[in-house]
């Protein structure tokens, strides 16, 4: 067995020894993964390197997986800018490892991103300008970061992309939203069944006791209404075909939605308990709050009350008014301008 | 980038299947491998992250069975075998797997024409080795870079085979395999495998 192993990883040795790493450049194509406890997470690291400016993604879902978010318009203008680190958080897209359900916290992510951190800068550097971009539930695990310790202090600044710091907040406020919006559509004679379906569903609700079912709907009207709505942007899709996800990227589609399945329940129930506005004062290094006008999954009422909360002097909100929940998407352009902008002037 | 991509790939297939042969040839060397077949194939994790698997087999029990028919008797070749294998396959920027199989199974084979099928129970384990350096931050903060990190799993599968003895010498194969790695993540995973090879039976 030992002459099996050592005659197979001399092999690898062969396969992998012309590889230099790192290998810093305007077009990165690094992994490497970071193990923390029993979690093996890879790490893929694409773009400009010599900007030396590097943005860790703290991609959404739960389980949504990194690489869903490269191949796109706005990730292409982004990684012509800076190095950008797509990161598989424990338990979601390719990562792996021996773990149970008690190990699949949102502390023990946050324990992971901030060793990611520190790899990132043993790894690249000590001075290279580090930002933390977290979109959607990335915005609860950025958020749970930036509040814990000194941890923001390793970082030049803190980008929140639709972020759902407060989830029991961010359902109440949806359905105000829908009320909202769908009353001004059936009064425009706009997909008024399916408008008036919701309405009523959102009625029924007791906004002092969601439950997770309720949340479940909510969140999949919310998918809906980004189809029915005129004031939306088409929505970008992936450059890269559906073979090409499987045959051209590191990424496993099949694997990735296995993990995400496979989610324990418990972690769901911490994220859809987890408010942290009382929290969100904590919060000093400079931030960019990005969101879209019309994201019904996590509404611009919580973008705003981020905004208002945080102590950061240097702090900037945009809104994208002809976007959904996911802004790089709908105004893939404005919003990478907007990136640019808020790194160069801290980076 | 896509482009620079196929050729790692296709010189690290290249690089294997020279590695398979020279196994191979020492397999040939062995008086206990004189009347097994020795099997060596592509081995397709989903099929596209390639691979190279070589394996034999074992039939602990056979039968016949004999139809008659207009045209003349019918004889089918029946068997339960054991087959252990090893192969390889790798997921570029990804990580690369090393598998230790055995597979218990049912093999049926017509006479006439050679065209077998057989279906088995697969028991592997499978060490997935990380691409590139796994960065291991250890209690007093100190950053470990290590290469070739890897877990292991146990890797059950189920397996379809068909394929066919051509003559007394060489055959080939086809199989396909769906299973699990246990104990992955908080529960289990869905791995699928499909093979082509051929065998060849040594000793005759």
């Amino acid at each position: 067995m030992r002459k099996l192993t050592f005659t197979f990883l001399l092999l690898l040795a062969v396969f992998t020894s012309c590889q230099k790493e790192p290998n810093i450049s305007t077009e990165m194509h690094e992994t490497f993964f970071l193990r923390n406890g029993d979690a093996d997470m890879p790490v893929f690291v694409r773009g400009n390197g010599q900007s030396n400016v590097f943005i860790l993604l703290l991609h959404g879902g739960p389980g949504d997986g990194a690489l869903k978010y490269r191949n796109h318009t706005y990730s292409n203008l982004l990684e012509k800018e800076y190095a950008v680190v797509y990161w598989d958080q424990r338990h979601q897209g390719s990562s792996h490892g021996h773990l149970n359900d008690e190990d699949i916290t949102i502390d023990n992510m946050v324990e992971d991103t901030y060793k990611l951190i520190k790899t990132l800068k043993a790894r690249y550097g000590e001075d290279i300008s580090l930002f933390l971009m977290g979109h959607s539930w990335g915005g609860m695990l950025g958020t749970s970061y930036m509040v814990k310790e000194n941890y923001q202090h390793e970082l030049k600044g803190w980008i929140d992309v639709d972020g759902a710091h407060d989830f029991p907040l961010m359902d109440i406020e949806i359905t105000k939203l829908i009320k909202a919006v769908g009353t001004t559509e059936i009064a425009a004679g706009k997909n008024v069944e399916k408008w008036t379906t919701m309405i009523d569903y959102v009625a029924t609700i007791d906004t002092t006791n969601i439950s997770i079912e309720e949340t479940t709907q909510l969140n999949q009207y919310a998918a809906e209404i980004e189809a029915l709505l005129d004031q939306l942007n088409p929505k970008s899709q992936t450059e890269l075909s559906p073979l090409g996800h499987y045959f051209l990227t590191p990424n496993n589609p099949i694997t990735g939605t296995v993990n995400k399945s496979n989610l324990p329940d418990a972690f769901i129930e911490e994220i859809i308990n987890t408010s942290l506005t009382d929290q969100l004062h904590k919060i000093e290094i400079p931030c960019l709050v990005q969101w879209g006008r019309y994201d019904f999954k996590v509404p611009v009422t919580i973008g705003e009350q981020v905004y208002e909360k945080i102590s950061s002097t240097d702090k900037y909100l945009k809104i994208y008014e002809a976007s959904g929940h996911s802004p790089m998407r709908f105004e893939p352009t404005a919003f990478v301008n907007d990136i640019v902008d808020f790194v160069e002037q801290h980076k | 980038m896509q482009e620079n991509l196929k050729l790692g790939i296709m010189k690290k297939i290249g690089f294997v299947l020279l590695f398979g042969l020279l196994g191979f040839n020492s397999f040939a060397q062995s008086d206990f491998m004189e009347k097994k077949p020795i099997s060596v194939g592509y081995f397709g994790h989903y099929g596209f992250h390639p691979g190279l698997k070589i394996g034999t087999q074992y039939d602990w029990k056979t039968w016949e069975k004999q139809k008659e028919k207009k045209k003349g008797p019918k004889v089918k070749t029946k068997s339960l075998f054991v087959s252990p294998q090893i192969g390889f396959y790798t997921h570029p920027g990804n990580h690369t797997g090393l598998l230790l199989n055995a597979d218990f199974g049912y093999q049926r084979i017509k006479e006439k024409r050679g065209f077998y099928s057989a279906y088995s129970i697969g028991l592997g384990y499978l060490t997935q080795f990380n691409a590139g350096t796994t960065y291991v931050t250890e209690s007093n903060g100190s950053i470990t870079a290590k290469k070739f990190a890897s877990r292991a799993y146990f890797l059950p599968t189920l397996n379809m085979e068909f394929g066919q003895k051509v003559n007394e010498k060489i055959g080939w194969y086809s199989k396909f395999s769906a299973g699990s790695r246990l104990g992955y993540n908080t529960s289990f995973s869905a791995e699928t495998f499909i093979e082509l090879g051929v065998k060849y039976n040594l000793g005759r």
